[in-house]
């Protein structure tokens, strides 16, 4: 029962909504406007518990002294920081007298741009060693097909910057040419796949075969 | 304000916070050293302010509009003893009752399946229950899936691959909005680029028959699409992130040191 249960609601919420798009029905159609609603509800409760695993998780390892415990206790502080400057905290807009809020609050505000946004930038662009060091170990001209990907790849990075155009200023036009033609071909067919791909899964999860999203446990 | 050094003074509101940006923009570039203590500092922050943020963004793009503010609406409903208006019920012209748009207390319905995903913390017991949540989630998430994928990602990829040869049919270059007299043999020649080029690539993925003849030469010719392919994303992430990069030092140079 606590396998078969989940299943059938999983066959009824999946049929509900094929039906809704086949089918030209008033009520269909509200009720499918509704689910996405719902739907959007417990993605957020998702997040709660992705969220709650972290505080579990940090809150352990301070409890236990563990290695490392310092930096968990960051983390917590971090958290909390965030979630009251915007959750709790309310001040005034000087200009409009409008309560300002949330993400609006000034010290919400400052910390997304002071700490969130410099931190997410930098781990992102730290990338850019790694990739550099990745391109030269897949950028080998070890084959007709890695030179490929060589060539393209160069097009496309010297076809943006002004370097490329004084090299040749045709550059840009042959990497707009790569991108609109070659590359959608490509990216194209992948689509296609993957779309059948989901279209196969989706099946199987609504009928019942794939039920690996379960997890374990007793049925 | 410049600080005796050349940097931005820390003694303002908008200094400090260039400060903090500047310090937790070098302690993370402190990795490419080796894994320190100031690199694992910044990390953990950024862990726990990026989680604190994506949840107050949640409560207020989410769970106030569409949760909270129909629950207390739905109760404030049923404390004045307006039993079909709490749960979203309004006259119905012709007659009787109909369902609202306002969905009041019926979101006690999601409320009780997001609540049953929480079972997992708070009463590994009952956790069987957060099944139905998640199968209710996949199922819609399967169901939407199923025409929007074939619609968008099939049909439409399909449609793309043709439709520039509906120049040569007058009826659907009209339809298509194509002008057959103005399409030049380069419209041409990248049309039928881009068809062989789609049909190669599928070629690659089709396992159902042996790679030998005709299958073989589209599988290699679909192999250098896809090659030139991948080679234009990679160009293209490797840009991206570079120009984050560039980003970051910018706010290194002009604004915390102020030079330039």
């Amino acid at each position: 029962m606590k396998t078969k249960g989940p299943v059938l609601v999983a066959f009824l919420a999946g049929m509900l909504m094929i039906s809704e798009y086949f089918l030209d029905v008033d009520w269909l159609g509200k009720m499918a406007t509704w689910i996405q609603k719902y739907y959007i509800i417990i993605a957020a409760f998702a997040l709660v518990i992705g969220v709650t695993s972290l505080v579990r998780l940090h809150a352990t390892k301070i409890r236990d002294k563990n290695k490392g415990w310092g930096f968990s206790l960051v983390t917590i502080i971090g958290l909390l920081a965030m979630m009251i400057t915007g959750l709790g905290l309310v001040s005034q807009d000087p200009e409009s007298n409008l309560p300002l809020r949330g993400t609006d609050h000034p010290a919400n505000l400052w910390l997304y741009d002071h700490i969130q946004v410099p931190l997410g930038a930098t781990m992102f662009s730290l990338l850019a060693f790694f990739i550099a060091s990745a391109a030269y170990r897949a950028f080998r001209a070890r084959s007709p097909e890695a030179t490929l990907l060589l060539l393209s790849a160069i097009i496309v990075m010297l076809g943006q910057v002004p370097v490329g155009e004084a090299i040749w200023d045709g550059l840009p036009q042959v990497k707009d040419w790569l991108l609109d033609n070659i590359n959608t071909a490509s990216k194209r067919a992948i689509m296609m796949g993957v779309g059948l791909g989901m279209v196969s899964t989706a099946l199987k999860i609504i009928f019942g075969i794939e039920k690996t999203y379960l997890g374990g446990g007793d049925g | 304000m410049t600080f005796p050094y050349g940097v931005v003074s820390p003694l303002t509101s908008e200094g400090v916070g260039i400060w903090v940006a500047a310090i937790l923009t070098l302690a993370i570039f402190s990795f490419l050293w080796k894994d320190n203590p100031f690199y694992r500092f910044a990390e953990h922050l950024f862990v726990g302010v990026s989680s604190g943020y994506f949840l107050s963004v949640y409560w207020w793009t989410v769970l106030k509009p569409n949760l909270y503010e129909p629950l207390v609406n739905g109760f404030e409903a049923l404390g004045a003893r307006d039993v079909s208006g709490a749960f979203g019920f309004v006259e119905n012209p012709n007659g009787g009752l109909m369902v609202g748009e306002e969905p009041q207390l019926r979101v006690l319905v999601p409320l009780a399946l997001g609540l049953f995903i929480l079972l997992i913390f708070v009463a590994p017991k009952y956790a069987w229950l957060s099944k139905i949540s998640f199968a209710w989630y996949i199922g819609v998430a399967s169901g939407f899936a199923i025409p929007t994928a074939l619609a968008t990602r099939v049909l439409l990829q399909m449609e793309g691959a043709y439709s520039d040869f509906c120049g040569l049919n007058a009826t659907c270059a009209a339809a298509t909005g194509i002008d057959p007299i103005s399409a030049t043999s380069g419209f041409w020649i990248n049309a039928v680029v881009m068809l062989v080029g789609t049909l190669c690539a599928l070629a690659y993925f089709f396992f159902s028959l042996p790679t030998k003849g005709a299958l073989r030469v589209m599988n290699r010719v679909g192999i250098g699409f896809l090659m030139v392919s991948f080679g234009a994303s990679f160009g293209y992430t490797v840009m991206a992130r570079i120009s984050l990069l560039i980003g970051r030092f910018q706010f290194l140079i002009r604004e915390w040191l102020e030079i330039a």
